[in-house]
């Protein structure tokens, strides 16, 4: 599958159209025999007048049709969340030293061994190590694949952020979920197909993170803000009503259509004009799909919602669950402050109990609803953390540094082992040493369980045909249920 | 598992009788006549096409690693081949090449069943009829010794296939890799071609341009479109060479001017504008990728970058000559360090997004450096991203990785520094004065907010100290003292007080660095040995640059940490080669370009050999840009790839004309503009007469038989309605401005290492902000959704056209922004004072927005529409929008994992002058600028024809 960055004379949004093939359900398709697919992908390619955005057949047999993309920004701790090093213990603030051009400042000099500050248990019938500090996630544990063979490259923030969320560590580059949605398109033409739900603040390297890169503007991440108004500007400036709208784009109307007769061999017009008119609609739309009020307060409870401490990601969660059921392709959240440095075990503490209820809520949520087995969830960070610490301003601190050998990962839902531990990193948790693969592998991965195949999930773009894992990748078997 | 699927293949069967008949010719002539069997050739073309073909396509996972034999199936031998795979069955057929799977699968009929299976790997039209003549021709497979004897033998040529001869390659395969020659058109030298004046029927024209483009038209049977009218051709010309519409009396004037060179005079008028360098400026830094900002994650202010841009804005009104132009982008520094010009284009060589900090490795970073400014390069000045030979020899063109490390070479001695570089009479500094004030009360304060926290700090260390019967000891010296003798870090600070202390070390950091924009500095480069950097810190020139200096090497794989040969600095090889091959050693080339190995002046070196007129890329690539930034799209259409992957010139003939020509006037810029919208082919209606026809002939108006429309781009749609509206301050270049951004946007905290950058404030005066969007500043990390959501691209990858998508979201911001609405109650304030009655008002806004005479139906419908909204308004009032005088501001504090508040004051908001609001001006005025958006959200003004 590739597309030349030609110019497009088709209708082209953001939202997706309501031409005939843009509603066509992918999971109508799901069920579908190799032939019955290929008669559709060719309905579709017969069909000129399809959105970019229309519903596409997936290119294998799709395992989960949606995908939640739950990033915690910082660098979560393997170590003190998934994986844990009891041996750690015996060697708690046992210095030595690293030099070398080829270590980042932060990773040389004098250094020091830093044990957990958690305990950790078995929980599930699977038995998977979790922190002490994990109270909810336990119940859903067996709907979990963890992962602890996940390399990354880089040990910089923005630049593994970028690794993780587009492919490429220098930015630029489109999004897992611009590439998806590419693949997949969208199944509700009126809300955006891969949305992002980040924090208040964007992470470092801003919105780089979920850009459509060289991918057409249609498969841009759409920011849902978590305060004021979600997208910009959808609604009129206060004191303008849907009265003076109305007239307003009535007027417009009549002036795009006279012109439009003088210009009868400039297709982008008609694009243009039909554009206003879904706008219009969309101000109706997004704001009820944002409205979480109308969940009972039951759900609002599981999530945490009202809670101090879980009501922001709460709230994202119970979004995610709402853009699930309403067709979203692919939903990206952001936890934000997993750099811990210093004060391991507060700020771990904090944030593991800021998303421990909203996540098993969201697991629960979707699975009672029938929609875990169709969606992907997958729960990492940029990197994993050091079992050991380097001196700050003089003294001992009680965190640990960035570790791209060694991270925590998971995957619950459509197509993943559930119940089961994957891969090991060392006695120290300072590498991954089984089944040990880099970024690109989960990548390539993830695209499979939604039914895109990495190397024809391509765009000529710079002189290449380019894809997400940039020059190939391999499928992590034992990942797949 | 390929040998299953033997369905009948469409490969038709006149093309294969073609292909073979071809073959057959090709082999007649070039081997010396009779005596040669065809299997000779079935051997050679094994030996030259086919086998490097299965070896870089096939072996990696098909027979080299014994381990894991995909499929079971070896094709690195005949035998594996003929064995198969684990079906079974042979994958190759001797003489049927249509039976053979190997063919089948490399064919891509199936797509279940194609290989390689990576798209991107898929075999070219012209391997695949390789593959397919060699099957016929009884698949003969030479082994190794006779292979190479054939090599030595040489002498091969295969449907015109040429060698090229470059510095050593990486594999022998690729060394001997042949080329088609209209794939790599753009390495061999320009060539003369005749005028085809023939082409033109009248002697209306007697523009060359012309004669290249009816001549196609003529050969494609086109019919091209009549001439565009006199009001389409000012609109079209203003907005093209500025930026900005017509003023409605220069309309007035063009119109009434019946001279037959009045079009000639206007073009002429719009090229002595200032605003044309501020508009073909904008173009340049979207493919250098300006921006005042370093990116990544702290995306610091480059406070001296503005000086590259408007270098940019005035080489170009100056008509600068492009050669003399490109020199100083490349080696400025080197040509004359006295020059604060030379010394600020050399900036160009920083442009990409670069950042190093402590959490950087060192070795990594200075590698991104070279291989961005490599690229960048490449990409810019020859059309030819040089990234692609980074980790193996180009997979298209003839471009060794060898060759990629030779001119990274050249930039192994470039170092960062902001050199003293005095400010020049054509620079403007006005606002240098205002903004250092600011930024200097912003650091102070900073300053002395993180002295608070150090003294709150050492107020518990002494207590903690004191406490346990020690004596204070200050923390500097504390620091190396043993862990039980002093008090934990951060000792006694609160949650907040920890964020605060971050927060504030950061923006010392911050505003120390841009304190550094208002002395007289450059942003730019110098020679020496490599040194540890850091963004947060300050670069100045090093006293003492003598010292070690980096060798360079190829880096197998493009990894830093796997060097293999050294290399020193060099140019692109095949191009020197090729024009050789061409002269027939009759006089040496002049591209075969030494480059010093000193320390100093490789840059010059290098760039002279960009600019040498022997050079066929540097010219060819400029002359195709300013093409594309005229009609849309480039004679070539990838104006930053000539290479295979991108698309061959529609008129190569003319290319090369326009190329020559331009070199022979100078280099000027202004003359090819001249030369370009002077002709016939511009001047075109953009609506074609016969347009079923046409989208048959030529769908994409390739051939140019009409003026292709296009959307305003970003900048365009903001410059344009500050100028109607009368409020746009034409002032030529100086500090980057900060103009009004949505607030959601402008107040949205953005994450830098650890702490959240300061509030983006808008400048504080409508003419301070109302300049054009070229001056607005750029952050890499910040951008103005206006801006972006019409297309304006990233500063991070180089962008060689951009694109005019149409989305929904753009509807939400030219209809509901405030910047719109405040434009356009500007207008509609201004008409009322201008015009006392209504319909000249509606009549003028018509004139003004959509550059054209209102019609009376419009102004019948647009009265009404005025009418309707005067009654909304005397019924709702327009609430009053108070400024923000401070932002709060929470955050995970990464050290606590708690939230961290505090309140951020905008002091720029403490003393701003708005722009004229709605809730200001009465009903009318506010029905009037209803209208006056209507317009601005109209596809009339929003496409150029």
């Amino acid at each position: 599958m590739s597309t030349d960055s030609g110019k497009h004379t088709r209708r082209e949004f953001i939202y997706g159209i309501g031409t005939g093939v843009g509603s066509l359900a992918l999971s109508s398709l799901m069920g579908c025999s190799p032939n019955e697919q290929g008669a559709k992908i060719i309905e579709k390619i017969t069909n000129v007048n399809a959105s970019p955005l229309a519903a596409k057949p997936a290119m294998m047999i799709p395992k989960a049709r949606a995908c939640i993309f739950l990033m915690m920004e910082g660098g979560p701790s393997h170590i003190d969340t998934f994986d844990p090093k009891p041996t750690l213990e015996q060697f708690h603030l046992k210095k030595f030293q690293r030099e070398g051009e080829n270590f980042s400042a932060m990773s040389s000099g004098n250094r020091y061994i830093v044990r957990s500050p958690f305990s950790s248990r078995k929980v599930g019938q699977s038995g998977a190590d979790m922190c002490e500090y994990f109270q909810y996630l336990p119940k859903v544990a067996d709907d979990i694949c963890f992962y602890r063979g996940c390399q990354a490259e880089s040990v910089n923030h923005p630049t593994a952020q970028y690794h993780m969320n587009t492919g490429n560590r220098f930015g630029g580059d489109p999004a897992i979920g611009s590439w998806v949605t590419y693949g997949l398109g969208s199944m509700n033409e009126n809300i955006p197909a891969f949305v992002v739900l980040p924090e208040v603040a964007y992470p470092q390297g801003g919105a780089a993170n979920w850009s459509n890169g060289f991918l057409p503007a249609h498969y841009q991440g759409t920011p849902l803000r978590p305060k004021g108004s979600p997208i910009l500007n959808l609604e009129p400036p206060p004191g303008l009503s849907r009265y003076h709208q109305r007239e307003s784009l009535d007027i417009l109307k009549g002036f795009n259509k006279s012109h439009q007769k003088t210009h009868p061999d400039h297709h982008e017009l008609a694009a243009r004009i039909s554009n206003y008119e879904l706008a219009f609609r969309m101000q109706m739309e997004v704001p009820e799909l944002m409205d979480i009020d109308s969940e009972s307060q039951a759900t609002k409870t599981m999530y945490g919602i009202g809670e101090p401490e879980t009501d922001a990601f709460g709230r994202k969660c119970l979004m995610a669950r709402r853009l699930i059921e309403q067709g979203v392709v692919y939903i990206q959240l952001f936890s934000g402050g997993w750099d811990s440095h210093d004060f391991l075990a507060r700020a771990h503490g904090n944030l593991i109990k800021s998303i421990d209820k909203p996540i098993t809520a969201l697991i629960t949520d979707l699975k009672r609803r029938g929609l875990l087995d169709e969606t992907l969830v997958v729960w990492t960070g940029e990197f994993g953390r050091t079992p050991d610490n380097g001196i700050r301003e003089g003294g001992i601190a009680y965190g640990r540094d960035h570790n791209n050998t060694a991270m925590p990962m998971w995957f619950a839902g459509g197509g993943v082992k559930a119940g089961h531990t994957i891969g090991a990193t060392d006695e120290l948790g300072e590498k991954a040493v089984e089944v040990v693969h880099p970024i690109r592998d989960v990548h390539v991965t993830m695209l499979q369980l939604l039914g895109l195949d990495d190397n024809k999930l391509t765009y000529f773009h710079g002189g290449r045909y380019k894809q997400l894992s940039q020059f190939g990748g391999k499928v992590i078997q034992e990942l797949l249920a | 598992m390929m040998a299953i699927f033997l369905i009948k293949m469409c490969y038709p069967r006149d093309l294969i009788v073609a292909l073979i008949l071809t073959f057959a010719l090709v082999s007649c002539n070039l081997n010396n006549g009779p005596g040669v069997t065809q299997d000779l050739d079935a051997e050679k073309l094994f030996t030259f096409q086919v086998y490097p073909m299965l070896e870089s396509k096939c072996f990696a996972c098909h027979g080299e690693d014994q381990e894991e034999i995909e499929g079971d199936f070896d094709i690195r031998t005949l035998k594996g081949m003929l064995k198969g795979g684990e079906s079974g069955e042979p994958a190759l057929l001797p003489g049927n090449a249509e039976a053979s799977p190997i063919y089948f699968a490399a064919s891509r009929e199936d797509e279940d069943f194609a290989m390689p299976p990576k798209d991107n790997d898929k075999l070219s039209q012209g391997a695949l009829n390789d593959l397919f003549a060699w099957i016929e021709a009884g698949a003969p497979w030479p082994g190794g010794k006779r292979r190479q004897e054939l090599i030595t033998a040489g002498g091969w040529n295969y449907y015109g296939k040429v060698a090229v001869t470059t510095s050593d390659a990486l594999t022998e395969s690729w060394a001997n890799r042949k080329y088609n020659p209209s794939e790599i058109w753009a390495f061999y030298p320009l060539r003369h071609h005749d005028i085809p004046w023939e082409s033109v029927d009248n002697d209306s024209s007697r523009n060359p341009i012309d004669a290249f483009v009816y001549q196609k038209l003529k050969e494609y049977k086109i019919e091209e479109a009549p001439k565009a009218d006199k009001l389409t051709l000012i609109r079209r010309a203003t907005y093209d060479l500025l930026g900005l519409p017509p003023d409605p009396l220069q309309i007035k004037a063009f119109l009434e001017d019946n001279s037959p060179d009045a079009y000639i005079k206007l073009v002429d008028r719009l090229l002595e504008s200032p605003h044309y360098g501020e508009q073909w400026g904008r173009h340049w830094l979207d493919v250098v990728r300006y921006a005042d900002s370093d990116g990544f994650s702290n995306d610091y202010i480059r406070p001296n970058a503005w000086r590259y841009r408007d270098y940019v804005v005035r080489a170009l009104n100056d008509d600068k000559p492009y050669n003399q132009f490109v020199l100083e982008q490349i080696a400025g520094d080197e040509l004359d360090p006295e020059n604060s010009e030379n010394l600020i284009a050399s900036g160009f060589l920083r442009m990409g997004p670069w950042e190093h900090t402590s959490m950087s490795v060192e070795a990594e970073t200075r590698q991104y450096y070279l291989d961005d400014v490599t690229n960048a390069v490449g990409e810019t000045f020859l059309s030819q991203p040089l990234r692609c030979a980074r980790c193996h020899d180009h997979k298209f063109d003839p471009i060794p990785t060898k060759d990629y490390y030779q001119i990274q070479a050249i930039f192994a001695t470039t170092q960062f520094a902001e050199r003293p570089a005095p400010y020049l009479e054509a620079e403007n500094t006005d606002m240098l004065p205002e903004e250092k004030k600011r930024v200097l009360d912003l650091l102070d304060k900073a300053k002395k907010g993180k002295r608070s926290v150090n003294q709150k700090e050492e107020y518990f260390a002494r207590k903690w100290m004191e406490g346990r019967g020690m004596k204070y000891v200050p923390k500097k010296e504390r620091r190396s003292m043993p862990e039980n003798q002093k008090p934990p870090v951060y000792y006694g600070l609160t949650n907040q007080e920890l964020g605060y202390r971050k927060l504030l070390q950061k923006r010392v950091q911050r505003y120390s660095k841009e304190m550094d924009g208002y002395e007289g500095l450059a942003f730019s480069v110098y020679n020496g040995p490599r040194r540890v950097l850091n963004s947060n810190r300050i670069l100045r020139l090093p006293e003492n640059t003598e010292g070690n200096l980096d060798d360079s090497f190829i880096l197998t794989g493009g990894s830093v940490y796997t060097p293999s040969d050294k290399v020193f600095p060099g140019v692109l090889s095949a191009l020197s080669s090729l024009q050789d091959s061409l002269k027939n050693q009759q006089s040496q080339s002049t591209l075969d370009a030494e480059i010093t190995h000193n320390r100093d002046l490789r840059r010059v070196d290098f760039a002279r050999w960009v600019v040498n007129p022997e050079n066929p890329l540097t010219s060819r690539s400029i002359v195709n840009r300013v093409w594309q930034y005229h009609f849309g799209k480039g004679i070539a259409e990838n104006t930053n790839n000539f290479g295979v992957t991108g698309k061959r010139p529609t008129h190569p003939e003319l290319l090369d004309w326009l190329a020559m020509n331009f070199m022979e006037n100078g280099w000027s810029l202004k003359t090819l503009h001249r030369f370009i919208m002077n002709s016939e082919v511009y001047q075109r209606s953009g609506s074609h007469p016969n347009p079923q026809q046409l989208s048959l002939n030529d769908p994409n108006n390739k051939y140019l038989s009409k003026f292709e429309p296009r959307r305003l781009e970003a900048e365009e749609i903001r410059d344009a309605m500050l100028f109607i509206s009368g409020e746009l301050n034409p002032a030529i270049g100086g500090y980057p401005v900060r103009p009004e951004m949505h607030p959601e946007q402008a107040l949205q905290p953005r994450h830098i290492m650890g702490t959240i950058a300061p509030a983006y404030q808008p400048s504080p005066t409508p003419e301070s902000r109302n300049r054009r969007s070229i001056y607005a500043l750029k952050l890499r990390g910040l951008v103005d959704p206006m801006m972006e959501v019409f297309n304006q691209p990233t500063s991070d990858l180089s962008c060689e056209r951009r694109t005019a998508s149409s989305v929904t979201p753009q509807v939400f911001m030219l209809f509901n922004d405030r910047s719109v609405r405040d434009r356009a109650i500007a207008q509609a304030n201004r008409l009322r004072s201008t015009y006392p009655d209504l319909n000249d008002q509606l009549s003028a806004a018509i004139n003004q927005t959509l550059n054209r005479p209102a019609n009376e139906a419009e102004i019948a419908k647009a009265r009404t529409y005025w009418e309707k909204m005067v009654a909304y308004h005397r019924e709702n009032p327009f609430p009053n929008e108070e400024l923000p005088t401070k932002v709060e501001r929470e955050m995970f504090e990464e050290m606590t994992g708690e939230i961290f508040h505090f309140v951020e004051e905008l002091d720029v908001y403490k003393n701003y002058q708005a722009d004229l609001k709605t809730w200001e001006v009465p009903p009318e005025t506010r029905a009037l600028a209803d209208f006056c958006i209507v317009l601005f959200n109209s596809n009339e003004f929003i496409y150029v024809y």
